[in-house]
Protein backbone atom coordinates (compact mmCIF):
# COMPACT_ATOMS: atom_id res chain seq x y z
CA UNK A 1 0.00 0.00 0.00
CA UNK A 2 1.44 3.32 -1.06
CA UNK A 3 -0.67 5.40 1.54
CA UNK A 4 -0.80 5.67 5.47
CA UNK A 5 -2.80 2.96 6.27
CA UNK A 6 -4.87 4.69 9.76
CA UNK A 7 -4.78 8.20 10.73
CA UNK A 8 -5.75 9.53 14.05
CA UNK A 9 -8.50 12.09 12.97
CA UNK A 10 -9.13 13.50 16.34
CA UNK A 11 -7.04 15.34 16.88
CA UNK A 12 -8.08 16.81 13.09
CA UNK A 13 -11.06 17.60 13.81
CA UNK A 14 -10.92 21.69 15.02
CA UNK A 15 -14.27 22.63 15.74
CA UNK A 16 -14.00 20.26 19.15
CA UNK A 17 -11.18 21.74 19.85
CA UNK A 18 -11.17 23.71 23.47
CA UNK A 19 -8.81 26.45 24.30
CA UNK A 20 -7.54 27.58 27.98
CA UNK A 21 -7.93 31.44 28.24
CA UNK A 22 -4.96 32.60 29.68
CA UNK A 23 -5.39 35.21 32.74
CA UNK A 24 -2.41 37.97 32.18
CA UNK A 25 0.10 37.20 34.21
CA UNK A 26 -0.64 33.55 34.69
CA UNK A 27 -2.06 30.41 32.37
CA UNK A 28 -4.11 28.93 35.69
CA UNK A 29 -4.29 25.21 33.95
CA UNK A 30 -6.00 23.36 36.88
CA UNK A 31 -8.28 20.43 35.85
CA UNK A 32 -7.17 20.45 32.30
CA UNK A 33 -5.72 17.16 32.12
CA UNK A 34 -6.78 16.20 28.42
CA UNK A 35 -6.87 13.39 28.89
CA UNK A 36 -3.16 12.26 28.78
CA UNK A 37 -1.15 10.27 30.52
CA UNK A 38 -1.13 10.52 34.31
CA UNK A 39 2.01 10.33 36.18
CA UNK A 40 3.19 10.08 39.75
CA UNK A 41 5.23 12.67 41.67
CA UNK A 42 5.93 14.04 45.18
CA UNK A 43 5.97 17.81 46.43
CA UNK A 44 9.00 17.90 48.48
CA UNK A 45 10.43 21.16 50.46
CA UNK A 46 13.93 20.37 50.45
CA UNK A 47 16.40 17.54 49.86
CA UNK A 48 16.11 16.17 53.30
CA UNK A 49 12.47 16.06 53.13
CA UNK A 50 12.75 14.40 49.97
CA UNK A 51 15.08 11.76 50.91
CA UNK A 52 13.04 10.85 53.62
CA UNK A 53 9.32 11.44 51.84
CA UNK A 54 10.60 9.23 48.60
CA UNK A 55 12.18 6.20 48.03
CA UNK A 56 14.83 8.59 46.11
CA UNK A 57 18.39 8.42 48.06
CA UNK A 58 20.13 11.95 48.76
CA UNK A 59 22.00 11.78 45.68
CA UNK A 60 19.26 11.47 43.66
CA UNK A 61 17.09 14.18 45.35
CA UNK A 62 20.31 16.61 45.21
CA UNK A 63 20.66 16.15 41.76
CA UNK A 64 16.41 16.92 41.44
CA UNK A 65 16.82 20.00 43.59
CA UNK A 66 19.68 21.89 41.87
CA UNK A 67 17.48 20.54 38.37
CA UNK A 68 14.61 22.53 39.68
CA UNK A 69 16.60 25.63 40.82
CA UNK A 70 18.44 25.58 37.20
CA UNK A 71 14.91 25.26 35.33
CA UNK A 72 13.39 27.98 38.02
CA UNK A 73 16.09 30.53 36.52
CA UNK A 74 14.92 31.03 33.30
CA UNK A 75 10.80 29.68 33.45
CA UNK A 76 9.56 31.25 37.12
CA UNK A 77 6.84 33.25 36.81
CA UNK A 78 7.96 36.98 36.24
CA UNK A 79 6.33 40.23 37.27
CA UNK A 80 7.60 43.63 36.59
CA UNK A 81 6.24 44.98 39.97
CA UNK A 82 6.39 43.58 43.23
CA UNK A 83 3.17 44.05 44.79
CA UNK A 84 1.85 41.77 41.37
CA UNK A 85 3.82 39.09 42.49
CA UNK A 86 3.16 39.30 46.32
CA UNK A 87 -0.57 39.74 45.18
CA UNK A 88 0.03 36.13 43.73
CA UNK A 89 2.88 34.26 45.32
CA UNK A 90 3.38 35.91 48.74
CA UNK A 91 7.33 35.90 49.51
CA UNK A 92 9.34 37.36 46.08
CA UNK A 93 12.88 38.14 45.19
CA UNK A 94 14.03 40.76 42.37
CA UNK A 95 15.98 38.96 40.24
CA UNK A 96 17.46 40.75 37.17
CA UNK A 97 15.30 43.99 37.00
CA UNK A 98 12.01 41.25 37.43
CA UNK A 99 10.12 40.23 40.70
CA UNK A 100 9.72 36.05 40.81
CA UNK A 101 8.18 34.34 43.72
CA UNK A 102 10.78 31.77 46.17
CA UNK A 103 10.59 28.69 44.74
CA UNK A 104 8.21 26.38 47.61
CA UNK A 105 9.81 23.16 47.32
CA UNK A 106 10.12 20.92 43.98
CA UNK A 107 8.29 17.93 42.15
CA UNK A 108 9.98 15.06 41.42
CA UNK A 109 8.22 11.70 39.58
CA UNK A 110 9.46 8.55 39.74
CA UNK A 111 9.10 8.29 43.31
CA UNK A 112 7.79 4.42 43.25
CA UNK A 113 10.94 2.41 43.42
CA UNK A 114 10.81 -0.50 41.96
CA UNK A 115 13.29 -2.70 41.13
CA UNK A 116 12.14 -3.49 37.84
CA UNK A 117 12.00 0.35 36.44
CA UNK A 118 15.13 1.26 38.61
CA UNK A 119 17.35 0.28 35.47
CA UNK A 120 15.98 2.21 33.05
CA UNK A 121 14.09 5.06 35.24
CA UNK A 122 15.40 8.64 35.57
CA UNK A 123 14.27 11.31 38.05
CA UNK A 124 12.33 14.25 36.95
CA UNK A 125 11.73 17.50 38.76
CA UNK A 126 10.25 20.84 38.52
CA UNK A 127 10.14 23.92 40.47
CA UNK A 128 6.90 24.92 42.42
CA UNK A 129 5.33 27.42 43.98
CA UNK A 130 2.94 28.48 46.80
CA UNK A 131 0.33 30.26 45.24
CA UNK A 132 -1.37 32.86 47.60
CA UNK A 133 -3.61 34.65 45.13
CA UNK A 134 -7.49 35.10 45.64
CA UNK A 135 -9.81 32.41 44.15
CA UNK A 136 -9.93 28.31 44.32
CA UNK A 137 -5.71 28.10 43.73
CA UNK A 138 -5.26 29.76 46.79
CA UNK A 139 -2.56 27.87 49.16
CA UNK A 140 -2.55 25.31 46.17
CA UNK A 141 1.28 23.85 45.04
CA UNK A 142 1.89 25.46 41.29
CA UNK A 143 4.01 24.92 38.67
CA UNK A 144 6.08 27.69 35.99
CA UNK A 145 3.30 27.66 33.94
CA UNK A 146 0.74 28.16 36.16
CA UNK A 147 -0.42 24.29 36.27
CA UNK A 148 -1.91 23.19 39.72
CA UNK A 149 -0.42 20.36 41.34
CA UNK A 150 -3.25 20.07 44.35
CA UNK A 151 -3.06 21.43 48.05
CA UNK A 152 0.20 20.62 50.23
CA UNK A 153 0.16 17.63 52.51
CA UNK A 154 -0.47 14.73 50.20
CA UNK A 155 2.29 12.21 49.77
CA UNK A 156 2.23 12.23 46.36
CA UNK A 157 -0.14 13.33 43.61
CA UNK A 158 -1.06 12.51 39.70
CA UNK A 159 -0.38 14.73 37.16
CA UNK A 160 -0.33 14.51 33.68
CA UNK A 161 2.98 13.91 31.68
CA UNK A 162 2.59 17.19 29.73
CA UNK A 163 2.79 19.44 32.86
CA UNK A 164 5.89 17.40 33.83
CA UNK A 165 7.54 18.45 30.29
CA UNK A 166 10.37 21.35 30.62
CA UNK A 167 8.89 24.70 29.98
CA UNK A 168 10.26 27.27 27.25
CA UNK A 169 12.27 30.24 29.22
CA UNK A 170 10.54 33.43 29.64
CA UNK A 171 12.71 36.62 28.82
CA UNK A 172 11.93 40.34 28.33
CA UNK A 173 11.46 41.99 25.26
CA UNK A 174 12.77 44.97 23.92
CA UNK A 175 11.24 45.05 20.52
CA UNK A 176 8.88 43.21 18.12
CA UNK A 177 7.83 43.68 14.19
CA UNK A 178 11.17 42.96 12.70
CA UNK A 179 10.38 39.47 11.32
CA UNK A 180 7.26 40.78 7.83
CA UNK A 181 8.24 43.69 6.17
CA UNK A 182 9.50 42.00 3.08
CA UNK A 183 6.63 39.76 2.30
CA UNK A 184 4.19 43.05 3.11
CA UNK A 185 6.04 45.40 0.88
CA UNK A 186 5.39 42.22 -2.08
CA UNK A 187 1.70 41.68 -1.10
CA UNK A 188 1.14 45.04 -2.65
CA UNK A 189 1.33 43.07 -6.33
CA UNK A 190 -1.43 40.84 -6.89
CA UNK A 191 -1.07 37.87 -9.08
CA UNK A 192 -1.92 37.97 -12.43
CA UNK A 193 -5.59 36.04 -12.40
CA UNK A 194 -6.63 37.19 -8.59
CA UNK A 195 -7.34 40.71 -8.34
CA UNK A 196 -5.40 41.07 -5.00
CA UNK A 197 -3.31 39.05 -3.20
CA UNK A 198 -4.99 39.20 0.48
CA UNK A 199 -7.31 37.23 2.69
CA UNK A 200 -6.34 33.72 1.49
CA UNK A 201 -3.27 33.13 -0.06
CA UNK A 202 0.19 33.16 1.34
CA UNK A 203 4.21 33.16 1.16
CA UNK A 204 4.74 29.12 0.57
CA UNK A 205 4.57 27.88 -3.15
CA UNK B 1 -2.39 8.27 -16.24
CA UNK B 2 -6.23 9.31 -17.06
CA UNK B 3 -8.22 12.17 -15.89
CA UNK B 4 -11.98 10.91 -14.38
CA UNK B 5 -14.91 12.64 -14.17
CA UNK B 6 -16.79 11.82 -10.72
CA UNK B 7 -19.23 13.00 -8.84
CA UNK B 8 -18.73 15.29 -5.35
CA UNK B 9 -19.48 13.48 -1.98
CA UNK B 10 -22.63 15.09 -1.10
CA UNK B 11 -21.31 16.20 2.64
CA UNK B 12 -17.78 17.53 1.93
CA UNK B 13 -18.03 20.96 2.56
CA UNK B 14 -19.68 20.25 5.63
CA UNK B 15 -16.80 17.83 6.45
CA UNK B 16 -14.30 20.51 5.16
CA UNK B 17 -15.99 23.13 8.49
CA UNK B 18 -15.65 19.83 10.40
CA UNK B 19 -11.98 19.61 10.18
CA UNK B 20 -11.13 23.34 9.58
CA UNK B 21 -10.29 23.18 6.17
CA UNK B 22 -10.91 26.41 5.45
CA UNK B 23 -9.40 27.66 2.12
CA UNK B 24 -11.09 25.20 0.19
CA UNK B 25 -12.70 27.64 -2.23
CA UNK B 26 -10.99 31.02 -2.68
CA UNK B 27 -12.33 34.49 -4.47
CA UNK B 28 -15.49 32.83 -5.28
CA UNK B 29 -13.18 30.09 -7.39
CA UNK B 30 -12.92 26.26 -6.59
CA UNK B 31 -9.61 25.54 -4.91
CA UNK B 32 -10.32 21.87 -3.78
CA UNK B 33 -12.13 20.28 -6.79
CA UNK B 34 -12.97 16.56 -6.13
CA UNK B 35 -15.48 16.59 -9.55
CA UNK B 36 -12.38 14.79 -10.90
CA UNK B 37 -9.82 12.80 -10.08
CA UNK B 38 -6.37 11.66 -11.73
CA UNK B 39 -5.43 7.91 -11.66
CA UNK B 40 -1.73 6.23 -12.59
CA UNK B 41 -0.68 2.67 -12.18
CA UNK B 42 1.47 1.60 -9.62
CA UNK B 43 4.43 1.46 -12.54
CA UNK B 44 3.45 5.36 -13.25
CA UNK B 45 4.02 6.06 -10.04
CA UNK B 46 6.79 3.98 -8.72
CA UNK B 47 9.37 4.38 -11.93
CA UNK B 48 7.55 7.64 -13.51
CA UNK B 49 7.74 9.60 -9.76
CA UNK B 50 8.74 8.08 -6.50
CA UNK B 51 12.56 6.65 -8.11
CA UNK B 52 13.32 10.29 -9.68
CA UNK B 53 12.22 12.23 -6.74
CA UNK B 54 14.15 10.49 -4.60
CA UNK B 55 17.18 10.50 -6.92
CA UNK B 56 16.80 14.02 -7.86
CA UNK B 57 16.50 15.01 -4.13
CA UNK B 58 20.14 13.73 -3.32
CA UNK B 59 21.33 15.42 -6.63
CA UNK B 60 20.20 18.58 -5.14
CA UNK B 61 22.48 17.86 -1.46
CA UNK B 62 25.40 17.79 -3.91
CA UNK B 63 24.28 21.07 -5.37
CA UNK B 64 24.08 22.64 -1.74
CA UNK B 65 27.61 20.94 -1.11
CA UNK B 66 29.11 22.75 -3.93
CA UNK B 67 27.33 26.24 -2.94
CA UNK B 68 28.00 26.80 0.26
CA UNK B 69 31.76 25.69 -0.31
CA UNK B 70 31.82 28.65 -2.99
CA UNK B 71 31.50 32.65 -2.74
CA UNK B 72 30.89 33.00 -6.55
CA UNK B 73 28.08 30.45 -6.22
CA UNK B 74 26.95 31.81 -3.26
CA UNK B 75 26.49 34.92 -5.07
CA UNK B 76 25.06 33.53 -8.33
CA UNK B 77 22.37 32.20 -5.70
CA UNK B 78 21.52 36.18 -4.34
CA UNK B 79 22.37 34.98 -0.80
CA UNK B 80 23.27 38.40 0.80
CA UNK B 81 27.07 38.10 1.94
CA UNK B 82 26.09 38.67 5.72
CA UNK B 83 23.81 35.49 5.76
CA UNK B 84 27.07 33.22 4.15
CA UNK B 85 28.12 32.43 7.41
CA UNK B 86 24.86 31.63 8.62
CA UNK B 87 24.26 29.27 5.58
CA UNK B 88 27.46 27.52 5.66
CA UNK B 89 26.97 26.69 9.26
CA UNK B 90 23.60 25.01 9.06
CA UNK B 91 24.80 22.88 6.64
CA UNK B 92 28.11 22.04 8.15
CA UNK B 93 26.22 21.28 11.21
CA UNK B 94 23.64 18.79 9.30
CA UNK B 95 20.68 20.79 10.91
CA UNK B 96 18.25 18.04 9.70
CA UNK B 97 15.23 19.08 7.53
CA UNK B 98 11.66 18.38 7.47
CA UNK B 99 10.19 17.92 4.05
CA UNK B 100 9.98 19.82 0.70
CA UNK B 101 8.52 19.24 -2.52
CA UNK B 102 9.33 19.32 -6.14
CA UNK B 103 7.41 19.75 -8.95
CA UNK B 104 7.00 17.81 -12.24
CA UNK B 105 5.72 17.91 -15.75
CA UNK B 106 4.52 14.18 -16.48
CA UNK B 107 1.87 12.56 -18.83
CA UNK B 108 2.48 9.34 -17.44
CA UNK B 109 4.97 8.11 -20.53
CA UNK B 110 8.62 8.75 -21.19
CA UNK B 111 10.10 11.32 -17.98
CA UNK B 112 8.96 12.92 -15.63
CA UNK B 113 10.47 16.77 -15.85
CA UNK B 114 11.48 19.13 -12.85
CA UNK B 115 10.15 22.32 -13.51
CA UNK B 116 11.34 23.67 -9.41
CA UNK B 117 12.20 22.37 -6.03
CA UNK B 118 9.77 23.93 -3.43
CA UNK B 119 12.17 22.94 -0.82
CA UNK B 120 11.33 25.78 1.73
CA UNK B 121 8.22 26.62 2.37
CA UNK B 122 6.07 24.06 0.47
CA UNK B 123 2.32 24.31 0.73
CA UNK B 124 -0.94 22.42 0.09
CA UNK B 125 0.61 19.63 2.44
CA UNK B 126 -2.90 19.68 4.66
CA UNK B 127 -4.75 18.84 1.16
CA UNK B 128 -2.69 16.27 0.03
CA UNK B 129 -1.41 14.45 3.52
CA UNK B 130 -4.71 14.67 5.14
CA UNK B 131 -7.39 15.84 3.13
CA UNK B 132 -7.15 13.49 -0.38
CA UNK B 133 -6.35 10.60 2.10
CA UNK B 134 -9.92 11.07 3.42
CA UNK B 135 -11.52 11.79 0.09
CA UNK B 136 -10.23 7.95 -0.98
CA UNK B 137 -11.67 6.27 2.66
CA UNK B 138 -14.69 7.99 1.76
CA UNK B 139 -15.13 6.79 -1.84
CA UNK B 140 -13.68 3.54 -0.92
CA UNK B 141 -16.12 3.26 2.37
CA UNK B 142 -19.22 4.25 -0.06
CA UNK B 143 -17.81 1.61 -2.11
CA UNK B 144 -17.59 4.44 -5.20
CA UNK B 145 -14.15 2.97 -5.96
CA UNK B 146 -13.08 -0.90 -5.35
CA UNK B 147 -10.92 -1.40 -2.32
CA UNK B 148 -7.74 -2.04 -4.28
CA UNK B 149 -7.50 1.59 -4.95
CA UNK B 150 -4.78 3.52 -3.30
CA UNK B 151 -3.30 6.27 -3.54
CA UNK B 152 0.53 7.88 -3.71
CA UNK B 153 0.27 9.46 -0.14
CA UNK B 154 1.98 8.41 3.32
CA UNK B 155 2.54 12.09 3.52
CA UNK B 156 0.80 12.30 7.36
CA UNK B 157 2.24 8.94 8.68
CA UNK B 158 6.27 9.98 7.75
CA UNK B 159 5.62 13.57 8.59
CA UNK B 160 4.68 12.20 12.63
CA UNK B 161 7.39 9.55 11.86
CA UNK B 162 10.17 12.80 11.24
CA UNK B 163 8.68 14.74 13.99
CA UNK B 164 9.48 11.89 16.22
CA UNK B 165 12.61 11.51 15.13
CA UNK B 166 13.51 15.78 15.67
CA UNK B 167 12.32 14.96 18.85
CA UNK B 168 14.22 13.29 19.98
CA UNK B 169 17.11 15.64 18.72
CA UNK B 170 15.38 18.12 20.59
CA UNK B 171 14.00 16.67 23.44
CA UNK B 172 13.74 19.63 25.76
CA UNK B 173 12.53 22.49 23.03
CA UNK B 174 9.39 23.72 22.60
CA UNK B 175 9.05 24.07 18.52
CA UNK B 176 7.79 27.31 17.67
CA UNK B 177 5.04 27.52 14.43
CA UNK B 178 5.09 30.73 12.62
CA UNK B 179 3.51 32.10 9.06
CA UNK B 180 2.65 35.67 8.15
CA UNK B 181 -0.95 37.38 8.77
CA UNK B 182 -3.78 37.36 6.98
CA UNK B 183 -3.07 34.32 5.24
CA UNK B 184 -5.63 31.82 6.23
CA UNK B 185 -4.21 28.99 3.35
CA UNK B 186 -0.99 29.48 5.58
CA UNK B 187 -2.11 29.30 8.73
CA UNK B 188 -3.74 26.31 7.79
CA UNK B 189 -0.95 24.41 6.93
CA UNK B 190 1.05 25.74 9.84
CA UNK B 191 -2.13 24.28 11.98
CA UNK B 192 -1.69 20.80 10.32
CA UNK B 193 1.91 20.53 10.79
CA UNK B 194 1.40 21.36 14.53
CA UNK B 195 -1.16 19.14 15.01
CA UNK B 196 1.40 16.17 13.18
CA UNK B 197 4.54 17.43 15.56
CA UNK B 198 2.05 17.15 18.59
CA UNK B 199 0.86 13.62 17.36
CA UNK B 200 4.62 13.03 17.67
CA UNK B 201 5.20 14.19 20.97
CA UNK B 202 6.36 17.50 20.63
CA UNK B 203 5.22 20.30 22.82
CA UNK B 204 4.54 23.52 20.36
CA UNK B 205 3.53 26.42 20.56
CA UNK B 206 2.59 28.81 17.54
CA UNK B 207 3.65 32.71 17.18
CA UNK B 208 2.77 35.19 14.26
CA UNK B 209 6.12 36.09 12.05
CA UNK B 210 5.30 39.70 12.43
CA UNK B 211 4.38 39.33 16.16
CA UNK B 212 8.20 37.78 16.86
CA UNK B 213 10.41 40.30 19.31
CA UNK B 214 13.84 40.09 20.66
CA UNK B 215 15.42 40.69 24.18
CA UNK B 216 18.64 42.49 24.85
CA UNK B 217 20.79 39.24 24.29
CA UNK B 218 18.76 39.11 20.50
CA UNK B 219 16.96 35.75 21.38
CA UNK B 220 13.81 36.02 19.63
CA UNK B 221 10.52 35.26 22.04
CA UNK B 222 6.70 35.22 21.23
CA UNK B 223 4.00 36.91 22.62
CA UNK B 224 4.30 35.29 26.13
CA UNK B 225 7.95 36.52 25.90
CA UNK B 226 8.68 33.09 25.83
CA UNK B 227 12.24 32.66 24.54
CA UNK B 228 12.00 31.09 20.63
CA UNK B 229 14.72 28.04 20.74
CA UNK B 230 13.17 25.50 17.95
CA UNK B 231 11.09 27.60 14.97
CA UNK B 232 9.17 25.98 12.21
CA UNK B 233 8.54 29.16 9.67
CA UNK B 234 6.38 29.21 6.73
CA UNK B 235 8.31 32.60 5.69
CA UNK B 236 10.94 32.05 2.97
CA UNK B 237 14.64 32.46 4.01
CA UNK B 238 15.07 35.37 1.09
CA UNK B 239 12.35 37.14 3.18
CA UNK B 240 13.80 36.48 6.50
CA UNK B 241 17.29 38.04 5.09
CA UNK B 242 16.35 40.93 4.27
CA UNK B 243 13.87 41.93 7.09
CA UNK B 244 15.41 44.26 10.19
CA UNK B 245 16.20 40.92 12.35
CA UNK B 246 17.71 39.29 9.25
CA UNK B 247 20.95 40.68 10.25
CA UNK B 248 20.46 39.06 13.91
CA UNK B 249 20.18 35.89 12.45
CA UNK B 250 23.22 33.13 13.97
CA UNK B 251 23.46 34.89 17.24
CA UNK B 252 20.70 32.58 18.81
CA UNK B 253 20.69 29.09 19.65
CA UNK B 254 17.80 28.08 17.29
CA UNK B 255 17.39 25.02 15.82
CA UNK B 256 15.62 26.11 12.42
CA UNK B 257 12.75 23.89 9.85
CA UNK B 258 13.54 24.67 7.29
CA UNK B 259 17.24 25.12 7.87
CA UNK B 260 19.10 27.79 6.69
CA UNK B 261 20.57 25.66 3.66
CA UNK B 262 17.25 25.17 2.44
CA UNK B 263 17.67 28.69 1.00
CA UNK B 264 20.18 27.07 -1.62
CA UNK B 265 17.25 24.88 -3.01
CA UNK B 266 14.21 26.80 -3.00
CA UNK B 267 16.18 28.79 -5.18
CA UNK B 268 16.00 28.81 -8.99
CA UNK B 269 19.47 29.40 -9.71
CA UNK B 270 19.20 25.88 -8.24
CA UNK B 271 17.73 24.21 -11.98
CA UNK B 272 21.16 25.35 -13.86
CA UNK B 273 23.19 24.37 -11.26
CA UNK B 274 21.60 20.65 -11.17
CA UNK B 275 21.88 20.71 -15.18
CA UNK B 276 26.08 21.71 -15.16
CA UNK B 277 26.44 18.86 -12.70
CA UNK B 278 23.92 16.11 -14.09
CA UNK B 279 24.03 17.89 -18.06
CA UNK B 280 21.69 15.32 -19.99
CA UNK B 281 19.92 13.96 -16.82
CA UNK B 282 16.28 12.36 -18.49
CA UNK B 283 14.38 14.04 -15.54
CA UNK B 284 16.27 17.31 -15.44
CA UNK B 285 15.30 20.30 -18.43
CA UNK B 286 18.18 22.40 -19.90
CA UNK B 287 18.41 25.50 -17.88
CA UNK B 288 20.70 28.76 -17.98
CA UNK B 289 21.95 31.30 -16.15
CA UNK B 290 21.93 34.71 -17.76
CA UNK B 291 25.08 34.90 -18.86
CA UNK B 292 25.05 31.27 -20.52
CA UNK B 293 22.48 32.29 -22.91
CA UNK B 294 25.12 31.52 -25.74
CA UNK B 295 25.03 28.55 -25.16
CA UNK B 296 21.40 27.54 -25.89
CA UNK B 297 20.73 25.85 -28.85
CA UNK B 298 19.37 28.64 -31.52
CA UNK B 299 15.55 26.95 -31.97
CA UNK B 300 15.65 26.26 -28.51
CA UNK B 301 12.25 28.25 -26.85
CA UNK B 302 12.79 29.55 -22.86
CA UNK B 303 11.16 29.87 -19.44
CA UNK B 304 12.64 32.76 -17.92
CA UNK B 305 12.14 32.66 -13.90
CA UNK B 306 13.22 34.97 -11.38
CA UNK B 307 15.69 33.38 -8.79
CA UNK B 308 13.13 33.88 -6.03
CA UNK B 309 9.88 33.29 -7.45
CA UNK B 310 6.75 31.75 -5.89
CA UNK B 311 3.33 30.52 -6.97
CA UNK B 312 4.11 31.03 -10.21
CA UNK B 313 4.88 34.44 -10.38
CA UNK B 314 7.08 36.82 -13.21
CA UNK B 315 7.09 34.21 -14.98
CA UNK B 316 7.87 34.74 -19.16
CA UNK B 317 8.70 32.88 -22.66
CA UNK B 318 11.59 33.94 -24.64
CA UNK B 319 13.30 32.58 -27.65
CA UNK B 320 17.19 31.05 -27.53
CA UNK B 321 18.97 34.55 -26.51
CA UNK B 322 16.68 35.42 -23.80
CA UNK B 323 14.10 37.82 -26.01
CA UNK B 324 10.73 38.26 -24.76
CA UNK B 325 7.97 36.48 -26.67
CA UNK B 326 4.29 38.19 -26.79
CA UNK B 327 2.53 35.36 -24.89
CA UNK B 328 -0.73 35.23 -23.38
CA UNK B 329 0.46 33.27 -20.32
CA UNK B 330 3.33 35.27 -19.64
CA UNK B 331 2.93 36.14 -15.28
CA UNK B 332 3.70 39.18 -13.60
CA UNK B 333 4.66 39.56 -9.78
CA UNK B 334 6.66 41.32 -7.26
CA UNK B 335 10.18 39.50 -7.92
CA UNK B 336 13.08 39.97 -10.29
CA UNK B 337 15.04 42.41 -8.60
CA UNK B 338 17.51 39.54 -7.93
CA UNK B 339 18.27 38.47 -11.64
CA UNK B 340 16.41 35.49 -13.55
CA UNK B 341 17.31 31.89 -14.92
CA UNK B 342 16.49 30.59 -17.98
CA UNK B 343 15.10 26.87 -18.42
CA UNK B 344 14.04 25.09 -21.99
CA UNK B 345 10.14 25.50 -22.30
CA UNK B 346 8.32 22.51 -21.71
CA UNK B 347 4.78 22.32 -21.53
CA UNK B 348 2.72 20.98 -19.07
CA UNK B 349 0.25 18.00 -20.40
CA UNK B 350 -3.24 18.98 -21.11
CA UNK B 351 -5.92 16.72 -19.76
CA UNK B 352 -9.78 17.83 -21.00
CA UNK B 353 -8.34 21.29 -21.50
CA UNK B 354 -6.57 21.53 -18.32
CA UNK B 355 -2.65 22.08 -17.41
CA UNK B 356 -1.76 19.74 -15.31
CA UNK B 357 1.43 19.51 -12.54
CA UNK B 358 2.38 17.10 -10.44
CA UNK B 359 3.58 17.84 -6.90
CA UNK B 360 5.90 14.80 -5.40
CA UNK B 361 6.64 15.04 -1.39
CA UNK B 362 9.55 14.50 0.00
CA UNK B 363 9.61 14.24 3.97
CA UNK B 364 13.28 14.36 4.89
CA UNK B 365 14.69 12.56 1.91
CA UNK B 366 12.15 9.56 1.44
CA UNK B 367 9.52 10.46 -1.53
CA UNK B 368 6.09 10.49 0.47
CA UNK B 369 3.28 11.45 -2.30
CA UNK B 370 1.99 13.32 -4.50
CA UNK B 371 -0.42 16.78 -4.98
CA UNK B 372 -2.14 17.24 -8.05
CA UNK B 373 -2.97 21.26 -9.54
CA UNK B 374 -4.90 22.05 -12.53
CA UNK B 375 -4.65 25.49 -14.37
CA UNK B 376 -6.40 26.86 -17.03
CA UNK B 377 -2.96 28.75 -18.18
CA UNK B 378 0.75 26.69 -19.10
CA UNK B 379 1.71 28.31 -16.12
CA UNK B 380 0.25 27.19 -12.92
CA UNK B 381 -0.30 29.92 -10.09
CA UNK B 382 -1.85 30.02 -6.69
CA UNK B 383 -5.15 30.13 -7.67
CA UNK B 384 -4.43 26.54 -9.58
CA UNK B 385 -6.89 24.00 -8.83
CA UNK B 386 -6.45 20.65 -5.90
CA UNK B 387 -6.94 17.40 -7.57
CA UNK B 388 -7.25 14.62 -5.77
CA UNK B 389 -5.74 10.90 -7.35
CA UNK B 390 -5.57 7.38 -7.59
CA UNK B 391 -3.26 4.51 -8.07
CA UNK B 392 -5.93 1.48 -9.44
Amino acid sequence: MKRSSILDLSALRKRTRIFVLAPISLAVMAGCSGGGQNEQVAFVTSVDNCASSTKLSVIECQAAYEEAVKEAESTAPRYQYQRDCQAEFGNCENRGGFFVPFMAGYIVSNIVSDSMERKHRFTNSHPSYMYRGPGQFRNKIMTSDGFVVGSPGQSSYRVPRDALKPKPAVTRTISRGGFGATASAKSNWGSSRATSRSSSRGWGG
Amino acid sequence: MLRVPCDERKNWEAMAQEFGFKFHTMYGEKYWDESAYYQFSLAQIEQGIEAPTADIHQMCLAVVEQVVNSDELLTRFAIPKAQWAFVRKSWQDGDPSLYSRLDFAYNGEGFAKLYENNADTPTSIYETGFWQWMWLENKVDSKLLGRHADQFNSVQEKLVNRFKELHALNPQRYLHFACSKNTEEDRGTVQYLEDCAKAAGVQTKFVYIEDIGIDKDKQFADLDNNVITWMFKLYPWEFMFEDAYGALLGQQNIRWLEPPWKSILSNKALLPMLWKLFPDHPNLLPSFFEDELHLVPDDMLLVKKPIFSREGANISFTDARGNALDDKDNSDGPYGEEGFIYQQKYSLPVFDGNHTLIGSWLIDDQAAGISMREDNYAITQDMSRYLPHVIY
